[in-house]
């Protein structure tokens, strides 16, 4: 197998860096190599919408900004035709769900290559986050099995409530290749006064 | 900074947006049936409307849907969105 | 000890440490606690600054936002600051400050000669002498900004940190006394997300110089724990020293947050932002923003040493000075009557409390009556007198009945300090901004909230209420209010009691009527800072203006840092009263973003410097091109490597070079950055051809085209190659910086003009990596390298894709060429892009493989004449000027197609592409030159184009150029000229845009 590279992967990890009241209040990981899948279809098809299901353990979520999950795989809303499907990687009930859908009007994309994960944890990640993030994070308002996407720092990402099994809350970025490693060099400066570690990835 | 209501993902900052223009100018059926004036009519003119303006959204940095806003050109404040395909709301229902 | 001025004790200062600091090159001290200003006045300075256009020597007006004479430059070198108000200046260990106003300096000041030739400046006196002749300005306007004097900008990088947030909150509290402290403590107990922000360091507004008590304790003690209750709740977030600075389109506010001011410049730690930027969607804004006190408007009131009531009643309770030994007051409300208690609590001799009102009664004028204080009813000051060190006498007047003329002399009163006050003006700034508008209140005299056209209301003195009792009810009742409409209805709060004295009635007076006795030719200053005046404003109504905008602009008044603050109601109200009308017919000025001045730094954030002013992208390649010391080129928001030059090569050379070696050998670009688009479905050909100008219907699976994207009119918008990867299945790429835009067109249509088309697209220009192998050496490179299908010209011929395994990774490989040459482009996932392309390195080692970079690529395409959209055209340029009629299909419709038709776009005479080939071949004519057809003809010489495109090729070891010509295409052979800016003048030859090859059999080399 040949050698992969992450879009993160000039970027030296681990790394810490304390804030300015001695503390370490945001972390980040990388979450490289996961499957990314863009699937479009017609949500009112319920041979499509049963498929999925049939194969990947969830129903489609069609409630906008939100997210569903079986096992190791999520699917995110995008729009109301379009969805995103992470994973762990092409694997048997994925291949049958390219044969079930093929009969049917839609389009499911690999983008793994094009995208990946960044995650963002620690008391202060929403103050990190705010310094670039318009919308409204507050726990009230942004909880568990919600997605959104959104504009950081002139980045197309999407943003969904995760949790770390080592960490508790985080937030998983999904952001495009090219603009990765910007990003998350933003955001490590962004939270240069809170203090942060950058764990090594997770793949 | 407005804060414009996309009918899928809820309110948003405008910077998430990108305007297209008026709403509800379709493109002729047939352009070679209609002269140059009529072309040009379609291409260029716009009504450039003081007070409420239907207008095409597009929710670029999100769910990249298109949609129509009525917006009020001199106040900014928005009236109404509805969908790609709905009528625009009567003025005074 | 910090000054001669400094009561023992008392005050909200910290005496147990001293602060020494600089002014004007003078040591002092002060403690923690004080402004710039008080710890100054502690000192006993009164001269602060002179004025803009007299020069007048002036003193502290006011203790807040609202001071427009005490401007000073804070700090030195990059961390200068010009202009800021001594008054909210906090001191700080070995701050350093100087006076903006005084050049050359503050005791004599030339152009205080301005004061002795006043009569010769009138308003717009600038205008009307400056102006003409015109060439002269620009000799008189260095002069007049000089003497104008106003503070200097640094020039060295700001060595600070500035950041912003984004916030969301039920309820935005501005203003943190005593209206805004209750409306944000209602709000928290009902639950609601609360934002509190004060511009000053503490939290109390005017209950920081305030004798009251509040529900049994002192008003500090009151404050300090409701501020400990909000601290306590985490739904708050209180933002001390924090200015409410703009109120913008549906409830967002912008809110200049001071963070490390009051540390001193390098002292506070560096990961600390200096300041930050918090952008606020409310839902609900309370406008607990309080008022300003007014002057009142008489000879000589600018003198040093006038002071507003509520400045000095600041400066003796929050600060502990005692301003002056002695004091006296002129008032036309209550509000002087609490100065003169707190002048008199400090130790002053107060000479006497002087009322425009003719019979002042209740239990303000009893207080002040039982200290003995003299008070005069129905009288004015109509002049001061001055010395050196400022004001030292006040002339007493006795009023009409009716108020409107002098009645009597009743002749000089000693004083230093003269506390004044005109009644208030409730801060509607904000209010305003928002887009409401204040109306005049003749009750209050003044201007108040009108209707609220967004979701905020006022509570407290910003909405005219000026009792103590009045405004904790108000801002309690206004946080409930705010609170319920954003959701939030629990929580309990009692309103608190207070024994304060109600506010009593006021008595406008906009202007105090002129002695005959006095001193001829006294002004009576409207803008302290600019030093309008009552005459200046009548001036302008004679001379036939009539709108407060114009007014302002012609008199300069509310023009200066201080925007009006103090002067403009005032001002506004002698306008009306020379127009004879009521001051809601004359109205207010535009109440503008920001409320008091915002720092560059904090609004540009962190998004500085090459790194974040825009994001950067970078292809999975990226790390290699540095390793290998490319130079690289900002296309789009992609770094794309330009050139790698090898030792110490120039870029001439380099480029050179890898061209030769690409047309020779075999060259590498990294080609990752052209747009993808994945499209599926049945409709998909359909839609393609509704796209492009060609038809798409007979495409077959696994073959490429070449296809132009017009915009509606007819002009070319992209270009690029589209691949049918199966039926109803293309991969359509795009130009680099196009991509997003293409993406969105074609969702545009799809979704809003034919959205019965069944077609889905996906953006995948991130996921694929992609290496273009281009040169006669490249299928052999490739076969070397291990690919599982034929690369032999007759299995795989030119404008065909095939996908496979290239060295053990899969890819799609395809024969496509934008530099004429054999090439192949290979696709890899991106997260191999890397392994591909350091294979394809190690196996092209032994064909001396060279990769190249964006300008190579120009050089390559421009030999062989393809175009680069953007660059040979312009938003004005179709198909048919380019001669690719070949590419317009005659049989179907596309986007653009009708307008190819348009009269204008169907002349013949219209800008088309050529070659130009310069006579001298070893000159490279610059991009953008104007083309004429001879140098010699009249003037204006007729210009019949530009070039586009212009590189010297090595292969043709000459120069070549892509250019734009009227009516080019008829026209190969003739000469034009470029008439370049230096004035040379070069001939050049016109000829096929196509200077190698034009039989294009190097792409095809199907005989391998």
């Amino acid at each position: 197998m040949t050698s992969r590279f992450s879009p993160l992967s000039e970027i030296k990890t681990p790394q810490r860096q304390l804030g300015a009241s001695d503390r370490l209040d945001c972390w980040f990981q990388e979450q490289a190599f996961r499957a990314h899948f863009n699937l479009r279809g017609d949500p009112q098809n319920s041979d499509f919408l049963q498929a999925v299901k049939e194969q990947l353990g969830f129903d489609l979520p069609l409630v906008p900004n939100t997210v569903s999950v079986a096992g190791r795989w999520r699917g995110c809303w995008l729009a109301p035709d379009e969805w995103l499907l992470l994973g762990p990687g092409r694997s048997e009930p994925f291949e049958t769900l390219v044969g079930d859908l093929s009969a049917m009007h839609h389009s499911l994309v690999d983008l793994s290559g094009g995208q990946t994960v960044i995650r963002i944890g620690g008391p202060a990640w929403r103050d990190v986050l705010g310094s670039a993030c318009t919308l409204d994070l507050h726990p009230r308002v942004f909880e568990a099995g919600h997605c959104a996407q959104t504009v950081l720092t002139h980045s197309n990402v999407l943003m969904i409530h995760a949790h770390d099994d080592a960490r508790g809350e985080a937030l998983d970025i999904v952001v495009r290749r090219s603009f990765a490693d910007d990003l998350l060099r933003w955001l490590i400066d962004a939270a240069t006064e809170v203090g942060f570690e950058l764990h090594r990835p997770r793949t | 900074m407005l804060q414009i209501d996309c009918p899928w993902c809820g309110p948003r900052d405008q910077d998430e947006f990108q305007c297209g223009g008026e709403a509800h100018i379709v493109r002729p059926a047939d352009p070679e049936a209609l002269s140059d004036v009529q072309w040009a009519d379609y291409l260029f003119n716009r009504a450039n409307t003081k007070g409420a303006h239907a207008e095409q959204w597009c929710h670029s940095g999100g769910c990249r849907r298109w949609f129509n806003v009525v917006r009020d050109t001199v106040s900014y404040q928005i009236a109404d969105v509805y969908l790609v395909g709905d009528s625009p709301p009567k003025e005074n229902p | 000890m910090s000054g001669a001025r400094r009561s023992p004790a008392g005050g909200l200062i910290d005496r147990s440490h001293s602060i020494t600091f600089r002014f004007n090159g003078k040591e002092y001290s002060g403690h923690p606690g004080d402004t710039l200003a008080s710890a100054l006045l502690a000192q006993g300075i009164r001269l602060f600054g002179r004025s803009f256009k007299y020069h007048r020597p002036r003193g502290v007006v006011g203790a807040g936002a609202e001071e427009p004479n005490a401007l000073v430059q804070l700090g030195e070198g990059a961390y200068s600051t010009p202009n800021l108000r001594a008054t909210q200046i906090e001191l700080y260990q070995g701050l350093t400050a100087r006076t903006v106003n005084g050049w050359p300096s503050l005791a004599f000041d030339i152009g205080s000669i301005n004061n002795w030739f006043a009569r010769l400046l009138p308003a717009g006196f600038y205008y009307k002498t400056f102006m003409w002749p015109r060439s002269a300005w620009t000799h008189y306007e260095r002069f007049i900004r000089r003497a104008a004097g106003l503070g200097v900008a640094p020039t060295a990088p700001d060595p600070d940190r500035y950041d912003k947030m984004h916030r969301h909150c039920d309820v935005l509290v501005a203003g943190g006394g005593p209206a805004g402290l209750l409306a944000a403590l209602a709000a928290a107990r009902a639950g609601a997300r609360v934002i509190l922000a004060d511009e000053q360091s503490r939290f109390g507004g005017s209950l920081l110089y305030s004798d009251a008590k509040i529900s049994g304790e002192s008003a500090l003690d009151w404050v300090n724990s409701t501020v400990d209750e909000l601290r306590a709740n985490s739904n708050v977030t209180l933002l001390p020293r924090s200015t409410v600075t703009g109120y913008y389109d549906h409830n967002f506010l912008v809110i200049n947050e001071r963070r490390t001011h009051h540390l001193g410049p390098g002292q506070a730690d560096p990961r600390v932002s200096r300041e930050r930027l918090w952008r606020v969607r409310a839902c609900q804004v309370v406008l607990a923003t309080g008022a300003i006190e007014r002057p009142l408007v008489f000879e000589g009131n600018d003198v040093p040493g006038v002071m507003l009531c509520s400045a000095v009643s600041t400066y003796i309770r929050r600060y502990a000075v005692v301003p002056a030994r002695r004091g006296a007051v002129f008032t036309n409300n209550d509000s002087g009557y609490q100065a003169a208690v707190d002048m008199a609590w400090a130790g002053m001799e107060v000479s006497a409390v002087v009322d425009l009102r003719p019979r002042p009664t209740g239990q303000a004028v009893e207080s002040v009556e039982a200290l003995g204080i003299p008070v005069y009813p129905g009288h004015v000051i109509v002049a001061t007198r001055s010395n050196a060190k400022g004001l030292n006498q006040i002339e007493l007047a006795r009023l009409t009945d009716n108020g409107s003329d002098i009645l009597s002399h009743k002749g000089l009163l000693d004083c230093q300090v003269l506390a004044i006050s005109g009644g208030w003006s409730p801060t509607v700034h904000l209010h305003s901004q928002s887009g409401a508008k204040a109306r005049f209140d003749d009750g209050l005299a003044g201007f108040v909230p009108g209707q609220s056209v967004q979701a905020e209301r006022s509570a407290g003195s910003s909405a005219g209420t000026f009792d103590l009792a009045g405004c904790l009810g108000a801002g309690a009742r206004a946080g409930v209010a705010a609170a319920r409409a954003s959701g939030w209805s629990g929580g309990h709060l009692d309103i608190p009691m207070t024994q304060a004295a109600q506010s009593g009635s006021i008595q406008a007076c906009w202007e105090v009527p002129s002695t005959e006795l006095g001193p001829t030719g006294a002004k009576k200053f409207l803008d302290f800072q600019n030093d309008t005046t009552v005459a200046d404003v009548q001036l302008a109504v004679r001379e036939g203006y009539r709108s407060i905008e114009h007014v302002k602009r012609y008199t300069a008044l509310g023009f200066g840092t201080d925007q009006g603050k103090l002067g403009n109601i005032n001002g506004m109200a002698v306008l009306a009263d020379a127009l004879g009308q009521t001051l809601n017919e004359t109205g207010t000025t535009t109440f503008r973003p920001n409320y008091t001045p915002v720092t560059f730094g904090a609004i540009a954030g962190r998004a500085i410097g090459e790194d974040r002013f825009d994001p950067i992208r970078k292809t999975a390649v990226h790390p290699w091109h540095v390793r290998q010391g490319a130079k690289f080129e900002n296309v789009g928001q992609w770094k794309r490597p330009w050139y790698y030059p090898r030792h110490g090569e120039d870029m001439h050379t380099a480029v050179n070079r890898e061209c030769a070696a690409t047309r020779q050998g075999v060259g590498v670009l990294d080609a990752s950055t052209l747009g993808k688009i994945d499209i599926k479905g049945p409709d998909a050909a359909e839609f393609l051809n509704r796209l492009y100008t060609n038809r798409w219907d007979k495409l077959q699976s696994g073959r490429c085209r070449y296809g132009f994207m017009l915009g509606e009119d007819g002009m070319i918008m992209d270009d690029g190659v589209t691949t049918c990867l199966e039926p109803g299945h293309y991969l359509m790429t795009t130009t680099t910086g196009g991509a997003a835009a293409v993406m969105g067109w074609m969702e545009r249509w799809l979704q809003t003009e034919w959205p019965q088309l069944k077609v889905f697209l996906t953006s995948v220009t991130d996921h694929w990596s992609v290496m273009s192998v281009a040169g006669p050496r490249s299928r052999q490179l490739l076969e070397g390298l291990g690919c599982d299908f034929d690369l032999g010209g007759a299995a795989f011929p030119f404008m065909s894709m095939r996908e496979g395994s290239v060295a053990g990774i899969r890819a799609r490989v395809s024969r496509i060429s934008f530099s004429g040459e054999l090439a192949f482009e290979v696709s890899v996932d991106a997260n191999s892009g890397l392994a591909l392309w350091e294979a394809v390195m190690e196996a092209g080692h032994r064909f001396d493989i060279t990769p190249y970079g964006t300008e190579a690529m120009h050089v390559l395409r421009a030999e062989k004449g393809y175009v680069i959209v953007g660059q040979d055209t312009d938003g004005s340029v179709t198909p048919l000027d380019l001669g690719m009629q070949w590419i317009v299909s005659e049989t179907k419709d596309f986007i653009g197609k009708r307008s190819l038709a348009r009269s204008d776009t169907a002349r013949d005479n219209r800008k088309q592409l050529v070659g130009l080939l310069t006579k001298d071949p070893a000159y490279v004519l610059p991009e953008g030159a104007q083309l004429v057809n001879a140098p010699s003809e009249s003037r204006p010489v007729p210009m019949m184009g530009h070039v586009s495109s212009s590189y010297f090729s090595a292969n043709l070891m000459r120069s070549i150029a892509l250019a734009l010509v009227k009516g080019g295409a008829s026209r190969m052979g003739n000469t034009v000229y470029a008439q370049l800016m230096d004035g040379t003048i070069v001939p050049a030859v016109i000829t096929s845009s196509v200077f190698l090859d034009p039989e294009n059999e190097r792409q095809r080399q199907e005989a391998a």
